[in-house]
């Protein structure tokens, strides 16, 4: 999930494979978001882009990137390779921000491009 | 962004894959004569809009929805150019981020971000000028009277080029280098480093409202601005006002 400076959801994407137990799949969404309060806090603390894990609940783990501008790259995850989510934050990252170099693209928007999602999709089948 | 048409679909896939590595600089010219439209079509629908009765200043549905809301600039063509300016400002520091350390995918090892208010702006001062304008700016200090407050200086702002400023334009008092205060103000408002940045004129003119305070208190500053020679009508200051809360978080972090 993707959350841009106003804390508006800018981007999400679910991937089947990355939590294998099905308990509670409806509140994946409501866990990540209730993140963004530790984020508030620990942005602070370090002037590192990458934030390693921030939070967890049961044995879901939430892996936070914030860039420069506070858009912050959130995925929750179930202890999964750290090097295979930083490069995928990594290639994520140069797509956000090619995005947002589009002039017509206004901060807090929705990014609903197409390539986009399927760049950051294949991006995962790579890395994740 | 628009989905759809295979048309757009071959756009967007071009737009991912440039590069963004710095390009070459853009002509003056071209520059000038781009703004100097932006600058014309901003004073046209004010016209049109004080036509219309008070029927909303700003006909243009972008600039009302960019930017942060409450006018605090009197001149309305400078407030215009400084909606303008902030969602560039914000675009502005992800790409320089990225290309200064994020760049060659290293976003996670070695990518920073700046959540210091001093180092924020001494980046501006230094990095972000050179980027823009090929120089650093003139001059960053701190507000004497009030300690969250900062300012900029710069001795010819690009945009005031070529503009006809002071008291012979028809405008008054226009300066748009509000322009680049709402850039600097985009900037920092996207590191979280809440601020509201003006644009002042500093010369000899300036003994009106608002600014000649400051512009006193700025003269032991700066170097004499004699040196500048015809540059000097344009200086401009970017006064930079941080929010409380941002001067709190700041001296409960040291």
């Amino acid at each position: 999930m993707i959350v841009s400076k106003d804390d508006f959801p800018v981007y999400e994407l679910t991937l089947e494979n990355l939590i294998k137990r099905k308990d509670y799949v409806q509140m994946h969404e409501f866990i990540l978001h209730s993140s963004l309060d530790v984020i508030e806090q620990v942005q602070w603390n370090s002037n590192n882009m990458y934030l390693k894990t921030i939070d967890r609940f049961n044995e879901l783990l939430i892996t936070c990137l914030v860039t420069p501008s506070n858009a912050k790259f959130l995925i929750l995850h179930e202890g999964r390779n750290e090097d295979a989510i930083k490069n995928f934050f990594n290639e994520v990252y140069e797509l956000f921000v090619k995005v947002v170099m589009n002039p017509f693209y206004e901060s807090n928007q929705k990014i609903a491009l197409q390539s986009f999602d399927e760049r950051v999709r294949s991006a995962a089948r790579k890395h994740l | 962004m628009k989905k759809g048409s295979a048309m757009n679909a071959t756009l967007a896939d071009f737009a991912f894959e440039r590069t963004l590595k710095p390009r070459q600089e853009v002509s003056l010219s071209s520059f000038s004569f781009l703004f100097s439209e932006i600058v014309q079509q901003l004073m046209k629908s004010e016209k049109a809009a004080s036509y219309h009765a008070h029927s909303g200043a700003l006909t243009d549905p972008m600039l009302q929805s960019a930017g942060s809301g409450t006018c605090h600039l009197n001149n309305d063509l400078e407030h215009q150019l400084y909606q303008l300016g902030i969602p560039i400002g914000e675009k502005l520091l992800e790409l320089l981020f990225y290309r200064e350390k994020g760049g060659q995918g290293g976003a996670c090892s070695s990518g920073k971000r700046e959540t210091k208010l001093v180092s924020m702006l001494h980046l501006i001062n230094g990095s972000v000028f050179k980027a823009l304008f090929g120089r650093p700016a003139d001059g960053l200090e701190q507000s004497i009277e009030d300690e969250d407050e900062y300012r900029i200086l710069d001795r010819s702002p690009i945009t005031n080029k070529f503009a006809n400023l002071g008291k012979n334009s028809q405008l008054g008092q226009t300066n748009c280098a509000a322009f680049i205060a709402g850039l600097i103000e985009g900037m920092l408002c996207s590191a979280k480093l809440y601020a509201k940045v003006t644009a002042h004129l500093y010369g000899d003119e300036e003994a009106g409202a608002g600014g000649d305070a400051q512009a006193t208190a700025e003269g032991e500053g700066a170097e004499t601005p004699a040196g500048a020679g015809a540059g000097a009508t344009s200086t401009t200051i970017y006064v930079i006002k941080f929010a409380k809360e941002v001067a709190v978080r700041e001296r409960a972090g040291q």
